[in-house]
């Protein structure tokens, strides 16, 4: 037996009973936020100059920032427009391995494109991206890090809906799933600045074409709000002392401050700025707004986080389009919400194991073809890919 | 047989073969077991209406063809589902037709009388065929009752024309007269007509099935073929003359009219007219031609005691051929006086004679009292104008036939004395002339054979009589002295059974009586069978023929007795025998 | 030949196999047509169509919780997504050189082979060859609707035999299957209740 449940059964009673404690001492904490929101609802330029005066002293400060809507704002869902374009892509890839027989990159992105209202069948894309040989590899001549392949992937879904961003019938939303802000590898700096910047550049392109963009962020455990209010919380002088990593409001989420004021479906909270190190780099029109948006059923409140670029932020018309539009594409997958048009391309995305392997034999030959040696399969390889199920045809 | 391979050669045949081969060629089912004690049982593939018991089939086996009857019909299913449930009501009729047709069955159960050999293929051998082609021509090759079985699923079909003509042989040939036709596919059906006369032969069948009809169809038969002389005792004045169908009203040919010269029609008695037709002569009988025997033979019509043969002997004893006359001029009771005046019995008084004779006087006078029909009978004279009976035998002798009508003497007495009496008479001459002919004795020639039709043949043949008929004798000697008897009766069961059973051929219309179908099949094989199929015969017009004198049992649908038929018999040329047919097409 | 492409093959053995198509592809093959499978040159299977499933997957499982589905993202399921559709073929004989078996194959088609629907001429071609011995095939697997596939296969091969000139076909077909099937009363009554509804 791989796992010895006994000594698991031994230490269960202490296990549960911590976790009990946790949940009522966040519970404490999260009235105490309940009550600033409240307190600070209108309070909105003390908030910023508070920010603004934290940014310069706490490192790596991340945190919402008010705009200009009440913190306790609700925005009900507006009325969805007659005809409209909703698209979304999703990438994947085959990372590089050390184990397989020879190192290559694939990244593969699924893009859909549906006009409702035409009553026509949604139009679906793949690009698939065989990456340079040289690019596979870091200055220090080691393989790239799967961090730095997301980074492109995440790029080439952007790019990937620019290029299909002509001639849409507006509005005209597209989604990418996850922040839109991007996170940084430490040790790929350069890499990374490459990347950001090609980034900004797609999506200065998608607000040239009128193309809404979003990243959604499904089941997000943020807590923007509760460090924003941490903020005003502390002394000046806590504040110097003060680090994500040593927090007052810990545990307590943003879903959990906004599930009892976004009760309707469709209901958004109010719409605030990002204020984190990367963000800094989203300026002007591309600066990252998010709102959340109660995806869920009556009665069943479900919050997603929503991020946006300013252009759309600003404009409460174009985030009443989005409002409804994500609303509904949440309600199509029914008792678990999520965009149905995220999960389409994500669908069309995913390379299958089959796929992986057959690109891999193309290469091995083209190699084969050159005198290229090749190394042999780690052993690892080999087993994971012995392990696989067929189905034997039975009549 | 043959006619079969002849027609597949596209040849212009007679139109009846032609015109019935398709039909009968194709196979109406397969044998799908049995054996030679039980019958084979074929599985039927066509509609069960298209067949009726009594049909006469043919099973081709290899080289062999098979022929038989169908004895009996059963339905059948694959699973007893299949019977039970109304399938029609569920299934469009095409589904149903298709389903019934193959779990839904008829099967056959056939007796094999005879088999034959096959030829061999014209076109693969046309020597060999050619050699049994000439056996078969020549009757080397005949048909030859059935030793083995055929194969399994042997094909059965109809017998065409051709292969009844095969078996019962083909009108217009030799001897062979249509007799009637099957049931199935009607064709003709023949008797061998000196086979027929070659043992006595009966007709049978209940009151009104059709046997005068059928007895006057073979009569013509044989009065046209001209090789056997035909004396009829016409009891009912049903065959000299004209007649008129009690049941249709309609004209019915007699022999007379068809044959002017060639049938003589005697009446008994002086005077007598038939139909109020005057015959072409009388039958008188001498007194003197009355033996003791044809007496005794009417003991039961005169209701004789048992002294009568003693009383019987002593006349003939003290009298001879006079016996008679005097017997007849005795006067019962006579007394006269004698000499002191005593009322003794007159010298012509049957007393006296009993006395003298040592006879009982009572016996003599009971049995002169019982003669009394006799004496009085008009046809019975001391001396006849002419030797009527003399020229019966001249007549018959010379190619003639006769029809001896019974006139006004309709009665049973008149019938059984009469017509035993000319029997015995005319049986005695054949034997003398056939004892003559055959030790060879100067001059002597073959005597004529000899067919002497009886109606009402129970009365005469009836188990009580048979011992004292001349019927009886010459039934039993099949055809030693070239007489030989068709009996024609509606009661079978009452004719002694060895008489019976030495009937060569037998024609059987329908009988009602078990015990009459029982008689009619005595000493024959495969009665169950047969039985089955008399039972189930038409009430008229359609009759079993079986026994010796045909090849096996068949049920025929009687040859009509009408204008037609006179027609054909008689104007018509005969029909073309098969070696004329082949001539003609080359071999 | 018809060039009716139906899905490609995603595995098989002697008595059949299985196609896996797009939903999209589906109004081609139905329930009860024949199919056939080139394999090499001079050599196809033939077979008949006994099951077309539809298999569900999560999001078309999700999508029915849903209130309601709109037009776009109904037709997005039909026609653009690989919800795997299998069909399950009944192998009845094949075709060698020309000549047509009523035999099992000698050799299973290969995974992805394209599988293509029988033309009119193709079905007459392979049924009308011998005496319905293919029939066999079809009535071996008890587990099958045997009685609505053959009501189905009568259907279409009848109106090719027609179409061939082969009027008597049909009820020679049917009396065959009655043949083959009159030890099963039940089996027999059920399949021509079935074949009396075509
Ligand atoms: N062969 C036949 N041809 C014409 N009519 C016949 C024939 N057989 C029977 N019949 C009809 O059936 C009736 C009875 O036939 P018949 O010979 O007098 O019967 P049976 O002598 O057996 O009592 C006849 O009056 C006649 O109408
Ligand atoms: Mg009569």
């Amino acid at each position: 037996m791989p796992v010895n449940l006994l000594d698991i059964q031994k230490k269960l009673k202490g296990f549960g009973a911590q976790a009990l404690a946790r949940k009522e001492e966040i519970a404490v904490r999260q009235k105490e936020v309940t009550d600033l929101i409240q307190g600070y609802a209108h309070r909105l330029d003390e908030l910023k100059a508070r920010v603004s005066y934290a940014a310069d002293v706490v490192r790596h400060l991340r945190c919402a920032l008010p705009v200009d809507e009440p913190l306790d704002t609700v925005v009900p869902k507006p009325p969805l427009p007659k005809k409209f374009t909703v698209m979304a892509a999703d990438g994947s890839q085959i990372n590089p391995s050390r184990h397989a027989q020879v190192a290559f990159c694939v990244i593969n992105v699924g893009l859909i494109k549906m006009v409702r209202g035409s009553g026509l069948t949604p139009e679906i894309f793949t690009q698939s991206q065989l990456l340079d040989y040289d690019s596979l590899f870091t200055p220090s001549g080691v393989l790239i890090s799967e961090g730095m392949v997301a980074l492109k992937r995440d790029l080439r879904e952007r790019e990937a809906l620019a290029d299909l961003a002509e001639d849409l019938l507006l509005p005209a939303i597209s989604m990418t799933d996850g922040p839109l802000e991007l996170y940084r590898e430490p040790q790929e700096t350069r890499e990374f600045e490459k990347t950001l910047d090609q980034y900004l550049g797609v999506l200065k392109r998608l607000h040239e074409q009128g193309l809404m963009t979003l990243g959604y962020v499904d089941k997000p455990g943020s807590s923007l709000i509760g460090q924003l209010l941490e903020l005003v919380e502390l002394s000046d002088q806590d504040l110097e002392a003060y680090s994500h990593r040593q927090r007052k409001f810990a545990g307590v989420n943003d879903v959990s401050l906004l599930s009892d004021l976004l009760v309707n479906p469709g209901d958004r909270s109010a719409i605030f700025a990002i204020h984190s190190e990367t963000s800094q780099r989203f300026k002007g029109d591309l600066a990252l707004h998010f709102f959340y948006l109660n995806v869920g059923t009556p009665g069943k409140t479900h919050l997603a986080r929503v991020e946006i670029p300013a252009w759309v932020a600003c404009d409460h018309d174009l985030v009443g389009v989005l409002q409804a539009v994500l609303t509904e594409q949440t309600c199509i997958m029914g008792s678990r919400p999520y965009p149905y048009i995220l999960h389409r391309a994500h669908e069309v995305a995913v390379v299958t194991l089959p796929e992986h392997q057959h690109v891999e034999e193309m290469i091995v030959a083209e190699f084969d073809r050159r005198g290229i040696s090749v190394d042999e399969k780690s052993n690892k390889q080999y087993h994971k890919d012995l392990d696989r199920t067929k189905t034997r045809y039975q009549g | 047989m043959f006619n079969s391979h002849l027609e597949t050669n596209g040849n212009d045949m007679s139109e009846q073969t032609v015109s019935t081969s398709e039909e009968s060629h194709k196979p109406i089912g397969y044998i799908i077991g049995g054996g030679l004690k039980a019958n084979l049982q074929a599985r039927l593939t066509v509609p069960a209406q298209k067949v009726q018991e009594g049909a006469f089939v043919v099973v081709e086996s290899g080289n062999w063809l098979f022929y038989g009857l169908v004895t009996d019909m059963q339905l059948g299913s694959t699973d007893p589902r299949f019977a039970d449930e109304q399938t029609e009501t569920r299934l469009p009729p095409e589904l149903a037709k298709l389903l019934h047709g193959q779990t839904l069955f008829t099967n056959l159960e056939v007796m094999a009388a005879l088999m034959m050999e096959q030829g061999p293929d014209m076109n693969e051998d046309p020597e060999a065929y050619q050699t049994w082609f000439q056996k078969v021509m020549e009757e080397e090759i005949r048909p030859e009752p059935v030793k083995t079985v055929p194969q399994h699923h042997a094909e059965v079909r109809l017998a065409g024309a051709g292969d009844i003509a095969e078996i019962f042989g083909k009108e217009g040939e030799k001897a062979f007269f249509r007799i009637g036709d099957t049931i199935e596919g009607g064709h003709p059906v023949c008797v061998n007509l000196d086979k027929l006369v070659q043992r006595s032969s009966g007709i049978f069948g209940a009151t009104g099935t059709g046997k005068s009809f059928l007895t006057r169809v073979i009569l013509a038969g044989l009065i046209k073929r001209d090789k056997t002389a035909v004396l009829i005792f016409d009891m009912h004045n049903e065959y000299g003359p004209d007649d008129t169908a009690s049941d249709t009203g309609m004209r019915v040919p007699g022999l007379k009219g068809k044959f002017p010269s060639k049938v003589r029609m005697v009446g008994l008695g002086r005077g007598a007219t038939i139909r109020g037709k005057t015959p072409d002569y009388t039958l008188e009988i001498a007194e003197s031609d009355i033996m003791p025997e044809d007496i005794l033979m009417l003991s039961q019509e005169l209701n004789l005691r048992e002294t009568t043969p003693a009383t019987l002997n002593a006349l003939f004893n003290k009298f001879g051929r006079n016996w008679f006359h005097e017997f007849k001029n005795m006067r019962p009771h006579a007394v006269q006086e004698d000499d002191e005046g005593n009322k003794v019995p007159a010298d012509d008084s049957i007393e006296a004679w009993a006395n003298e004779a040592n006879v009982h006087q009572l016996a003599a006078i009971g049995l002169h009292n019982k003669l009394n029909r006799l004496f009085d009978c008009p046809y019975i004279v001391e001396n006849p104008a002419g030797d009527a009976l003399n020229q019966m035998i001249n007549n018959l002798d010379n190619g003639q036939h006769i029809v001896l009508s019974f006139g006004d003497h309709e009665e049973d007495l008149d019938y059984l004395f009469v017509s035993n009496l000319i029997t015995r008479r005319i049986r005695d001459v054949w034997e003398h002339r056939t004892n003559n002919f055959r030790s060879g004795h100067q001059g002597a020639t073959e005597p004529r054979p000899l067919v002497i039709a009886v109606e009402e043949a129970h009365k005469l043949l009836n188990r009580e009589m048979a011992s004292q008929t001349t019927f009886s004798t010459i039934a039993r000697e099949m055809r030693k002295y070239y007489v030989t008897l068709l009996i024609i009766d509606q009661r079978p069961s009452q004719i002694y059974d060895e008489v019976m059973s030495q009937l060569g051929t037998r024609i059987t219309g329908w009988l009602g009586d078990s015990d009459d179908i029982q008689s009619v099949l005595t000493g024959l094989a495969g009665r169950d069978a047969l039985r089955g199929m008399l039972a189930h015969l038409q009430p008229k017009e359609e009759v079993l023929m079986l026994g010796w004198g045909v090849p096996m049992p068949i049920v025929v649908h009687s040859r009509r007795y009408d204008d037609a038929f006179w027609e054909e018999l008689l104007e018509k040329k005969d029909r073309r025998s098969n070696r004329d047919i082949l001539k003609d097409i080359g071999f | 030949m018809s060039e009716i492409e139906i899905g490609r093959l995603l595995r098989s053995g002697t008595t059949g196999f299985v196609v896996g198509c797009k939903v999209n592809q589906l109004n081609a093959p139905s329930f009860g047509a024949m199919v056939r499978v080139p394999l090499e040159a001079q050599y196809q299977v033939y077979g008949v169509i006994y099951d077309i499933h539809i298999e569900d997957d999560g999001l078309v499982r999700q999508l029915i919780t849903a209130q309601d589905v709109p037009e776009e993202v109904l037709k997005d399921n039909r026609e653009n997504r690989n919800v795997p559709v299998e069909i399950g073929v009944l192998a009845l004989g094949y075709e060698q050189g020309g000549r047509i078996f009523h035999l099992l194959p000698p050799r299973p088609p290969l995974s992805l082979d394209a599988i293509f629907l029988c033309s009119s001429g193709e079905v007459a071609h392979f049924t009308g060859e011998g005496r319905f011995g293919y029939f066999r095939h079809i009535l071996r697997d008890r587990d099958k609707p045997i009685e609505e596939l053959l009501a189905a296969h009568l259907y279409q091969a009848r109106a090719a035999q027609v179409d061939a000139g082969n009027e008597a076909w049909y009820q020679m077909a049917v009396g065959e299957l009655i043949t083959l099937m009159r030890d099963d009363y039940q089996g027999l009554i059920k399949t021509l209740s079935a074949v009396s509804e075509i």
